[in-house]
């Protein structure tokens, strides 16, 4: 057995199982979303697109740069400004109201979906700030979080 | 170096051992003890249903403030631990687990699993949350009580308080982990260490089972861990995704949301646990049938369509939940489609049997005995599965009786089938043949009519789950049958002392397997010692035909040259 078979297959794997994780949360966006009466919830503010928007952009570029970089520090650095952007986000959303204590399920979901994202995004950071030396290995899995940025987007914010 | 110096060394290599054939064991031993627990579970349910509120002997000790009966509250924290236990840290690690990590590398022809830390992290995962699950039943209010669906709202604080629910909660989280970690091994096992020459359709059934099963828990566990995370947040941190209601603020959640979740997973979990055992069925079959499987490729290819169909029917659950018409008629068609290539592997495994000459040795008999409580238990689920029918017998022991004869007697008699099977290579030494075929006589009689006195008693209207099921006129003229059903239930827990005994005394005393005592063709039997040596091969051989090949009656090695 090759070790670098091996652990290509095993990363693959790993991955899909991630991604079903991932739908799984989404699924229950949607299950939320779709019972819901009205859109927003009363007494809750339009969600915000421009920040989403931005970590997107990020996501996507840090995605390039891992096709082509040979050190992974600048995707570091692009990763931190992403947890940086999320943090702005999440304060957003907290001070228009969207948190579990004020709107309930919706709130809960919507901060989830970001909680979650950005523990990805975190590990994603340590992994690549600790392998620095071979990004390729974390490629696949930038790649996912940037489909699964790119899923929340349009199916959280801009929906 | 003083003797608890060795002892504490000893132990820690113990604990960092990484070879698949030493992990296998301790899931195995694992497993058994957790059958034994869930098994004792059961025939504590059997008794109330036969003597209801009566002192259950030997429990008194237990059960003080009640004399030894079983009290309501008692009872629900039963059937809700023997259904959790049997399911995630009995069968599961047994035919998964043991088996899956012992010979997954075995038949492929590699040295190890693809990640042999991961398979230690696998079982030490397992292990955790088997203690976790045990633990639960000494905290204030006991442990869950919910069913092993643990159904909101019934388990969250508002229907069960208390710290033991929670816990529950942990130790299925802990125990998902661990199979994905599992699922993960097989599958890269499987994709990338297989020998030279092992292409796709040169696997043994069994590998083909053991992969399909990897396929399902690395896509649907995490389905599941999603459900069991938003009930601990809405437990431990004030959410409420599953509650409605009066007990809701703000709105609430939808408790149906949880079902949707937990039947995404739960239906994939019926083919988890039978998919390894059609596998191991397949090959038995044609190793003792001496010939080659009928429709090899048929049979491998109705197990990918399984267990691709096996994600697209879980709504046949919640028929009963408000769920669309029409979703329940899409559901019920996709449900009824499942069966055809259900249909095509039975009748493979029939025709392997049919003009072969066939060997009742003990892994056949518990294969056999496989194949037709299978069938049957598979029939009715096609009752089940057709929403008019289902309608009528939802929640009734009709339903208890289908799942148990299909995911229970059905993967317990396949976890015979390999045990007896594989023994001589798990342990070097052969189980006695005579006890081994008493052994599953009994059984499988008594599995049989265990099972078909449920059936009868659900499509007489009897409920599941209900603590004294006889406060319903309808249901006192079943006592009888339930008394008689209970008969067998413990007639069952005792012949299995014919397989602790084999057990126990082969382990201590039994005769030393050859290499290839069953005279068949797959790379354990032909490359490997019993018990296989530490690297498992020699040399890594390469693969030149299938697992059922031959020559006259004489089989042929999967890596034999012929001249």
């Amino acid at each position: 057995m090759t070790s670098v078979r091996v652990e290509s297959a095993g990363r693959v794997v790993a991955l899909a199982s991630l991604s079903m994780f991932f739908t799984a949360c989404f699924f229950v966006w949607g299950f939320v979303r779709l019972s819901a009466d009205a859109w927003p919830p009363p007494g809750a503010s339009p969600l915000p697109w421009r920040l989403p928007c931005a970590c997107l952009a990020l996501m996507v570029l840090g995605s390039l740069l891992l096709e082509r970089a040979r050190s992974g520090w600048s995707v570091v650095a692009v990763g931190c400004a992403v947890l940086g952007l999320q943090g702005l986000l999440l304060r957003g959303l907290v001070q228009a109201g969207w948190t579990p204590g004020q709107l309930g399920v919706p709130g809960a979901v919507v901060l989830g979906l970001l909680g979650v994202q950005g523990l990805s995004v975190l590990v994603a950071v340590c992994g690549l700030a600790s392998a620095a030396g071979a990004p390729r290995r974390w490629a696949a899995y930038w790649h996912l979080l940037s489909a699964m940025t790119a899923v929340a987007l349009v199916a959280v914010f801009l929906t | 170096m003083t003797r608890t110096a060795a002892l504490a060394q000893r132990l820690w290599s113990a604990l960092r051992a990484t070879d698949h054939k030493v992990i296998a064991k301790r899931f195995l031993w694992t497993g058994l003890a957790a059958l034994l627990f869930g098994g004792l579970l059961a025939m504590v349910i059997r008794w109330q249903w036969a003597a209801p509120g009566t002192p259950i002997p030997g429990l008194g000790f237990v059960l003080r403030a009640s004399g030894g009966a079983l009290t309501p509250a008692a009872y629900t924290r039963v059937f809700t631990t023997h259904g959790l236990v049997m399911i995630f840290f009995a069968i599961t690690p047994i035919l998964v687990g043991a088996f899956g990590t012992f010979l997954v590398p075995l038949l492929v022809g590699a040295r190890e699993m693809a990640f042999p830390r991961l398979s230690a992290a696998s079982y030490g995962a397992y292990l955790v949350s088997f203690g976790v699950l045990i633990g639960s039943f000494f905290v204030e209010l006991g442990t869950a009580s919910t069913g092993w669906t643990s159904y909101p709202p019934l388990s969250t604080q508002v229907g069960t308080p208390g710290v033991g629910q929670t816990l529950v909660l942990w130790a299925l989280l802990l125990n998902g982990a661990s199979t994905v970690m599992g699922g993960i091994n097989t599958l890269a096992t499987v994709l990338a260490g297989r020998a030279p020459g092992m292409t796709w359709f040169r696997l043994p059934l069994t590998v083909w089972g053991l992969f399909l099963t990897a396929v399902l828990n690395v896509l649907f566990v995490p389905v599941l861990l999603v459900a069991v995370l938003l009930l601990i947040f809405d437990r431990s941190y004030g959410t409420q995704f599953f509650i409605a209601g009066a007990a809701a603020v703000r709105g609430g959640g939808d408790p149906i949301l949880y079902q949707h979740l937990f039947w995404i997973f739960g239906h994939p979990e019926v083919y988890i646990l039978i998919l390894p055992a059609w596998g191991i069925v397949g090959d038995v079959l044609a190793f003792f049938a001496r010939k080659p499987h009928f429709g090899y490729r048929m049979t491998a290819l109705s197990m990918v369509a399984i267990t691709a169909l096996s994600g697209t029917v879980y709504a046949h659950h919640m028929y009963t939940s408000g769920l669309s018409p029409v979703l329940g008629k899409t559901f019920m068609a996709l449900t009824l489609v499942i069966s055809l290539p259900a249909e095509v592997m039975t009748l493979n495994w029939l025709l392997t049997l049919w003009g072969g000459a066939i060997r009742l040795t003990s892994p056949m008999l518990f294969a056999l005995g496989t194949v037709l409580v299978f069938s049957f238990g598979g029939l009715t689920g096609l009752y089940l599965g057709a929403v008019g029918t289902d309608l009528y017998l939802h929640d009734t022991l009709f339903v208890v009786g289908h799942f148990h004869l299909t995911m229970a007697a059905a993967t317990f008699l396949a976890s015979f089938t390999a045990l007896h099977f594989w023994f001589p290579k798990l342990f070097g030494r052969q189980l006695n043949e005579r006890l081994a075929k008493w052994h599953f006589g009994f059984t499988f009689v008594l599995l049989v009519l265990v099972f078909t006195g449920q059936l009868i008693a659900g499509y007489a209207g009897q409920p599941r789950r209900l603590f004294d099921p006889y406060q319903y006129d309808f249901v006192q003229r079943l006592l009888t049958l339930n008394k008689l059903t209970s008969l067998a239930a413990f007639a069952l827990l005792t012949v299995q002392g014919l397989f602790v005994f084999n057990l126990v005394r082969t382990l201590w005393r039994g005769v030393p397997a050859a290499q290839n005592p069953w005279e068949v063709g797959t790379l354990e039997w032909t490359h490997c010692a019993s018990p296989p040596a530490g690297r498992n091969f020699d040399v890594i051989p390469t693969v030149l035909r299938g697992p059922h090949a031959f020559q006259g009656k004489v089989w042929l090695g999967q890596a034999e040259e012929l001249p």
